[in-house]
């Protein structure tokens, strides 16, 4: 008997925490909506997109304006500096409304970065890229930091 | 006196794990994005399931923590204290074994802090008291004390 009422209860609190979970997610400005929760069920692995591109072979695209960057970190720190023409796309704003972007074709390739190498943000934009039906999504491996070692060309301000 | 020593000694194993889950459930709250990708780098289960669990796993050891401190449905509460426990110190001996080099998770997601040896004695250390707990509360305590 003791037995279980005891199950009911484990049971009743595993429920209640997820349902706590899902609600609170959906308000937190830096939570998972349900509606990525279920899209990442829908969707493979990210193994699949987890395109890591080099610097220098990220540097021949720009030489050879072939590919969309995009700056994955805040607004603020992309006004400080970033790569020269790549364009904002801070994280949390995409992942809450992704279609509010003004975004290249879907046949185009995009790079994008964070300021250092693993970041975790970057897979989660891949996937969401590809769920909107993007194919070419890489990320700069080691970072905007490695960019900057490099040498490669920055620029300061815009939006 | 023994059985004093024991009710205390359980109040205080509760205390001490609803305080430590309290700590490990809050930025786990703060950083689910940052959670998620902690749990998919132990490479045990795809995205879908990673971002359930952290959207589910620092409620439970919130709800956990505060029915371990008041006392409420406390059975059910040292049981998955338990489990979650056990569950914790396999995951990390197993990332440990593959040398995963990853960020444990476990009090701050997204943090460089990787899995090794003093971890698994952490996690060792865990699993052996919420056993105590278990085992003070099943065997002495909760006799005295119907749920």
């Amino acid at each position: 008997m003791i037995h279980k009422k005891l199950l009911i209860r484990i049971i009743c609190i595993v429920f209640f925490s997820l349902f706590a979970g899902i609600v609170v997610n959906q308000i937190h400005p830096h939570g998972i909506p349900f509606r990525l929760l279920v899209l990442s069920f829908k969707a493979n692995s990210h193994q699949k997109g987890w395109n890591p591109i080099s610097a220098d072979s990220s540097y021949v695209y720009y030489l050879q304006n072939k590919a969309y960057f995009y700056d994955i970190r805040s607004q603020e720190q992309y006004s400080l500096d970033h790569l020269k023409g790549a364009r904002s796309l801070p994280f949390y704003e995409f992942i809450d409304h992704p279609d509010a972007f003004n975004l290249p074709e879907k046949e185009s390739i995009i790079i994008l970065y964070d300021f250092e190498q693993n970041s975790t943000k970057a897979p989660i934009m891949i996937q969401q890229f590809e769920n909107m039906g993007y194919q070419q999504v890489f990320f700069l491996r080691n970072g905007y930091v490695e960019w900057l070692e490099y040498g490669f060309p920055i620029e300061k301000g815009g939006r | 006196m023994k059985e004093q020593h024991l009710k205390w000694a359980a109040v205080f194993l509760r205390f001490g794990f609803g305080l430590l889950l309290i700590f490990s459930s809050y930025s786990k709250i703060i950083h689910p994005w940052e959670f998620s990708i902690d749990i998919e780098n132990y490479r045990i289960v795809g995205e879908g399931i990673s971002r359930l669990v952290a959207v589910w796993l620092p409620y439970l050891e919130l709800i956990l923590a505060i029915l371990l401190i008041t006392g409420i449905w406390i059975n059910a509460a040292v049981v998955i204290n338990y489990l979650l426990m056990q569950l914790f110190f396999l995951l990390v001996l197993q990332a440990y074994i593959r040398r995963l080099d990853i960020n444990c998770g476990c009090f701050n997601p997204g943090g460089d802090a990787t899995i090794g040896l003093l971890k698994i004695i952490e996690n060792i250390l865990f699993l052996g008291l919420s056993v105590v707990l278990l085992i003070i509360h099943f065997k002495h305590y909760q006799s005295k004390k119907i749920i």
